[in-house]
């Protein structure tokens, strides 16, 4: 039992999987219906003729399934890859291949959308403010660029390699994400110098008026500010109680509060 | 403050808009909604209200804000792509960006957070649906099943962006009027501070305390010699595929002797 998948085969799972993945997403099996839907017309045409295989696929598709939405692209090659040439009893490897690559491709994966989305959007970002939205097309471009060929260039990957891929890309992904975080990093400390404005007023001591900015902050070094409230946030994220809404309420009453003392002011 | 009277069509179009952009982020993340589209939905809301200078300035603000966070796992963020159309719609003008995102935006981005999570709770309905025809092998209803999920994306996004953009502008005038000057400037403060969180969250993701030391570089380069972002992303480039060659000859020299012991079994 062999049946070959065509290039355009390939290329329509992974547009259905962009579709598909999320869209009855829930906190007890996730994108498990996701999974399922953008493989039922697969498996109606992988299982012509074999009742039981074809249940048998309903059924290990309907399992717990959650990942990175693109990384899921070479699981899904795989999968179809040892499906369509091993039929029904391929399916005990497939589920054991979802299983064990779903945690890890979910933890590289979400680190490499993160950092790569941090890079665009802070162009798109520091350009849109000034009123240009060239940095956005930029964006878009790349979007594009994922959902268009690097998603099913991924699926088509996982497709022809199969199991052997895997093992060998564990360890490449691993040193690309940590390669990535560097650059993120770069990038998020040159935003925060950047994105972020904290303007220091004039106070009041024994009766002579200071500028905090001017004669105090800037003296010690520039945007000195900003990194004290991403610091404040950072600590305060290490809390177990803090969540990220309430953290936007506590940024926001305590720059409140040192602007009705003068001590912040509008920059 | 002069803010901007929309009519029941426009308010019904940015609606909508909400929908598609919660759609966008869970399906083909082209960059018209959710986290990372905020600037290309209020492009869209910019020109809904006749103004999309005004949503793009608004989409920036707002995408500031989201810039790192991400919807690992089912995680509960603020809504701000429902702000950034609110507060396009609602604020008439550049000036009166930071009073309406500060009144309107912030606060029910935030609030609605619950919907969200609300949302995915209701979709298990959906998902116990599409369990029950899988065990049938129907797959015409595993397929509606999961393509029913939109209603519960779609409505918790729709309903705050309605009744905002509804009670909004009077909400804004009324609290505005009363308004002292301390608070205005705090507001003002606020919106320019609030990127922060942001940028913490994303700090708290990636292994800050590993690379400390590129931090630093990327913070530097730009407080005292004031470079460009790109700039900063394409040095950062270079240190990155620099560690990225050496990982690489590492984990090579590691696979021959994991090789070498998996071949004595």
């Amino acid at each position: 039992m062999s049946k070959e998948l065509t290039k355009k085969e390939l290329r329509d799972i992974s547009y259905r999987w962009s579709w598909h993945r999320s869209l009855a997403w829930n906190y007890e099996k996730m994108m498990s219906l996701g999974y399922l839907t953008t493989l039922t017309p697969f498996i109606e045409k992988n299982y012509k003729g074999d009742e039981e295989g074809r249940m048998r696929a309903y059924e290990v598709h309907s399992q717990f399934f959650n990942s990175c939405p693109n990384l899921s692209n070479i699981i899904l090659g795989v999968d179809v890859a040892i499906e369509s040439k091993l039929g029904k009893e391929g399916l005990d490897t497939v589920s054991a291949i979802k299983n064990s690559l779903m945690g890890p491709f979910a933890g590289i994966g979400d680190a490499l959308v993160v950092i790569t989305n941090v890079i665009f959007g802070s162009i798109a970002v520091a350009m849109a403010t000034e009123g240009s939205v060239i940095g956005f097309l930029l964006w878009l471009v790349w979007n594009f660029t994922l959902m268009f060929y690097l998603r099913p260039l991924l699926l088509r990957v996982g497709y022809n390699r199969g199991i052997e891929l895997v093992t060998t890309l564990s360890d490449k992904l691993k040193n690309l994400t940590n390669s990535a975080s560097i650059l993120g990093l770069m990038v998020v400390g040159g935003m925060i110098a950047s994105i972020i404005s904290v303007k220091f007023g004039l106070i009041n001591i024994f009766g002579s008026e200071i500028d905090l900015q001017v004669q105090v902050f800037d003296r010690i070094m520039p945007k000195i500010g900003n990194a004290m409230i991403v610091a404040l946030c950072y600590f305060l994220l290490g809390k177990k109680r803090i969540t990220t809404v309430k953290l936007i309420w506590i940024v926001m009453i305590l720059t409140l509060l040192l602007a009705f003392f003068g001590i912040l002011i509008s920059p | 403050m002069e803010v901007m009277d929309l009519n029941m069509f426009q308010i019904l179009i940015l609606t909508l808009l909400a929908g598609l952009s919660i759609i966008d982020q869970m399906t083909f993340t082209l960059g018209i909604g959710g986290v990372n589209g905020i600037i290309g939905v209020g492009i869209l809301s910019g020109i809904v209200v006749g103004n999309p200078m005004l949503g793009l300035i608004v989409g920036g603000l707002f995408q500031s804000y989201a810039l790192g966070l991400g919807m690992f796992g089912g995680t509960a963020i603020p809504n701000w792509a429902a702000a950034a159309i609110m507060v396009t719609g609602i604020a008439g003008s550049v000036d009166n960006i930071s009073a309406t995102a500060a009144i309107i935006g912030v606060p029910v981005a935030a609030l609605t957070v619950q919907l969200d999570v609300f949302g995915r709770f209701a979709n298990v309905v959906f998902q116990h649906r599409g369990d029950k025809y899988a065990k049938l092998g129907n797959a015409k209803q595993v397929i509606l099943s999961n393509t029913l999920g939109l209603i519960c994306w779609t409505v918790s996004r729709m309903l705050p962006v309605f009744v905002g953009l509804l009670a909004g502008p009077a909400l804004i005038t009324t609290i505005h009027g009363y308004m002292p000057e301390w608070l205005s400037i705090g507001l003002a403060a606020v919106s320019k501070i609030l990127p922060a969180v942001g940028m913490a969250i994303l700090l708290r993701y990636l292994p800050t305390k590993e690379y400390f030391h590129y931090l630093i570089l990327g913070f530097v380069l730009v407080a005292w010699f004031a470079a460009p972002v790109l700039a900063v992303s394409l040095i950062g480039l270079v240190f990155a595929i620099n560690a990225f060659r050496i990982g690489n000859q590492a984990s090579s020299t590691a696979a021959v002797t994991t090789e070498g012991g998996s071949f004595d079994e």
